[in-house]
């Protein structure tokens, strides 16, 4: 293998768009990771596959889709049990809107209650 | 050394009156306490539950009440499989969260059905971090030790599973294999490991990794016990969309057909380069087949190469989809940075509880979806995985079961791998190309390597292989291996 197919920054970006977090050692040894490992896939450009069905699952025909009857799901007091962090109506989590920015629209979100009292 | 008793033997032991489910269960524990120290085999022993458990069976046998298929047999569940009394965990930092360990609300379907057959559900077992690896090196909390020589890996994903059997704490356990986490462990520590076929056994509660590909089996320490096993976790669950709603057949039955007329095939490309003395150890085996009256037949399985790049595309990138959801939200851990917003809460939580071998996967499975690569790599992979299943439709018009070797060689030596993510890969090529094909295949111990240099005696397993919904024809051969080997 000569160029690195994934380089340092690529990984980077790559790392932003999956939330992952890396440490500096594992920024430079995933780079030279990676680029081994793809390299090795080129081994699938030698396959032939025109023609060929892509196959993601291999069942699909055998899976047939069920009544839509609903059934009961889990309680709210058993779903926020291990919750890092709720209000009883919902997972709290840090904000992700610049609130300044999107004021107005923000107006128009209405309260939320339990789906159980709503 | 003297025989360890099998599933069934401590099932009749229980029903005679002989032992008592607390008994039973006692010496279980002990075994698991006197040898978890130095094999790493579980995570969690759940001593309380299980001997709550016995002592509710005892009453239950006293009073003649119907019993359960599994009885009084101790059994090890690997810990990616969901149990609302005992922590899970799938070996990572991120199912827990101010060191406390997820417990998850539900029963995998797996466990449920356990449970109504009175297995004696002893523990969770070490695995490799979310089942990602060969090695279980790549567990967050420890490595599992091969019981046949501590300085070697017992395998992976499975191999807590596969420990728990191989040192006799439990006759059988659950695994599961994504692309040969039962049946590589299984062969190096000289177990019985099966994968049925992909959607015979409910993946409901199981954690996934790959959902295209994992399927729960069981691990024992002889033929007919993983049978028995099979038997009580196998059927339809309308949990999971991808379970089959076909009949489930006699497995333990199959056990005593033998194998006159079957006919066995040999595909060439899995012995090519093989290491000689794991090859004639299988050839001992395949005579053994041939004796007891099955044909056998050579045959070729052409894109069996392609099988370790196909995997690794599809697997990944369905794990990044997978581990979305561990995101420190709902359940696990959660790291907030101070004034962090939303996207570096993630990134922080997903840094402090995923391994490196996790977040390799899940960057390498986003690599080959996004935009540009996804044609080059996904797609290609998926049409690629279509010709590996072509092989096996054909090679099942003439034979009804393939034999091959399950693993490349015996048992390697700890660390001796684990810093070489592609050539541990490649390792997994025997096993990758019934999971891509969803198809059975089982490992079966045979005359083990004898001692060489520095090398104990080890363990070698034989992989049968069958055609879709097959198992039967497994249970069969493997039974005949096995009288001739155990």
């Amino acid at each position: 293998m000569n160029k690195p197919i994934i380089s340092e920054e690529q990984l980077q970006h790559l790392a932003r768009l999956a939330k992952v977090e890396l440490g500096k050692e594992e920024r430079q040894g995933f780079a030279h990771d990676l680029s081994n490992i793809l390299d090795y896939m080129k081994i699938l450009d030698s396959y032939d596959t025109e023609n060929v069905k892509p196959m993601a699952h291999v069942q699909l025909e055998q899976m047939p889709l069920r009544e839509d009857v609903p059934v009961p799901s889990l309680a709210h007091d058993v779903v926020f049990a291990q919750a890092p962090n709720h209000d009883g109506t919902g997972f709290v989590v840090p904000g992700f809107v610049d609130e300044t920015k999107v004021k107005d629209s923000l107006a128009v979100v209405p309260t939320r209650k339990p789906y159980d009292q709503a | 050394m003297t025989k360890p008793e099998t599933v069934q033997q401590f099932a009749q032991a229980f029903r005679d009156g002989k032992r008592s489910a607390v008994e039973i269960a006692t010496l279980s524990l002990q075994r698991i306490h006197e040898q978890n120290k130095e094999l790493g085999s579980y995570l969690h022993v759940a001593d309380e539950r299980v001997l709550a458990q016995a002592k509710g069976l005892d009453e239950r046998r006293q009073q003649g009440t119907p019993l359960g298929m599994l009885a009084g047999v101790p059994l090890g569940l690997k810990d990616a499989l969901c149990t609302h009394d005992m922590p899970t965990t799938c070996a990572s930092r991120i199912l827990e969260h101010e060191g406390k360990a997820w417990q998850p609300p539900y029963d995998a379907t797996v466990v449920r059905k356990l449970r109504e057959a009175d297995a004696l559900l002893v523990g969770k077992c070490n695995m490799d971090e979310f089942a990602m690896g060969s090695s279980t090196e790549n567990s967050g909390f420890f490595p599992a030790k091969n019981p046949h020589d501590t300085s070697r890996t017992p395998g992976g994903s499975s191999g807590g599973s596969a420990v728990s059997v191989a040192a006799s704490m439990t006759p059988t356990s659950l695994g599961t294999d994504t692309g040969g986490s039962i049946r590589q462990p299984a062969a190096f520590t000289g177990t019985v490991g099966v994968k049925p076929t992909y959607g015979r056994v409910s993946r409901y509660g199981l954690v996934a990794f790959a959902s295209s590909l994992d399927q729960v089996g069981p691990f024992a320490n002889d033929v007919q016990g993983a049978a028995r096993v099979l038997q009580v976790i196998a059927g339809h669950d309308p949990k999971d969309a991808t379970s089959l709603n076909v009949e489930v057949p006699d497995f333990i039955g199959a056990c005593g057909l033998g194998v006159q007329g079957l006919r066995i095939g040999v595909p060439e490309e899995y012995f090519d380069g093989l290491d000689s003395k794991i090859a004639s150890k299988l050839q001992s085996a395949i005579r053994v087949l041939e004796q007891a009256g099955a044909t056998i037949h050579k045959l070729t399985l052409p894109h069996t190469k392609a099988a370790v790049a196909v995997y690794y595309v599809l697997a990944t990138a369905e794990a990044s989809s997978n581990l979305s959801r561990f995101d420190g939200v709902r359940f696990g851990k959660r790291v907030q940075p101070a004034g962090g917003d939303l996207g570096r809460m993630y990134e922080a939580t997903r840094n402090a509880g995923f391994g490196s071998e996790v977040k390799r996967r899940i960057l390498l499975g986003s690599y080959v979806l996004s935009a540009g690569y996804y044609d080059a790599y996904y797609l290609k992979a998926q049409k690629v995985r279509r010709l590996i299943a072509q092989d096996f439709q054909q090679a099942f018009e003439q034979v009804d079961i393939i034999a091959s070797p399950t693993t490349t060689s015996v048992a390697y030596p700890l660390g001796s791998k684990v810093k070489d993510p592609l050539a541990m890969y490649l390792d997994d090529i025997y096993t990758l190309p019934a999971s891509l094909a969803g198809i059975p295949a089982m490992s079966v111990p045979v005359a083990p390597c004898e001692a060489c240099g520095s090398c104990p005696t080890l363990p070698v397993g034989i992989q049968l292989t069958a055609a879709h919904l097959q198992e039967t024809q497994l249970f069969r051969a493997a039974s005949v291996v096995e009288q001739a080997f155990s």
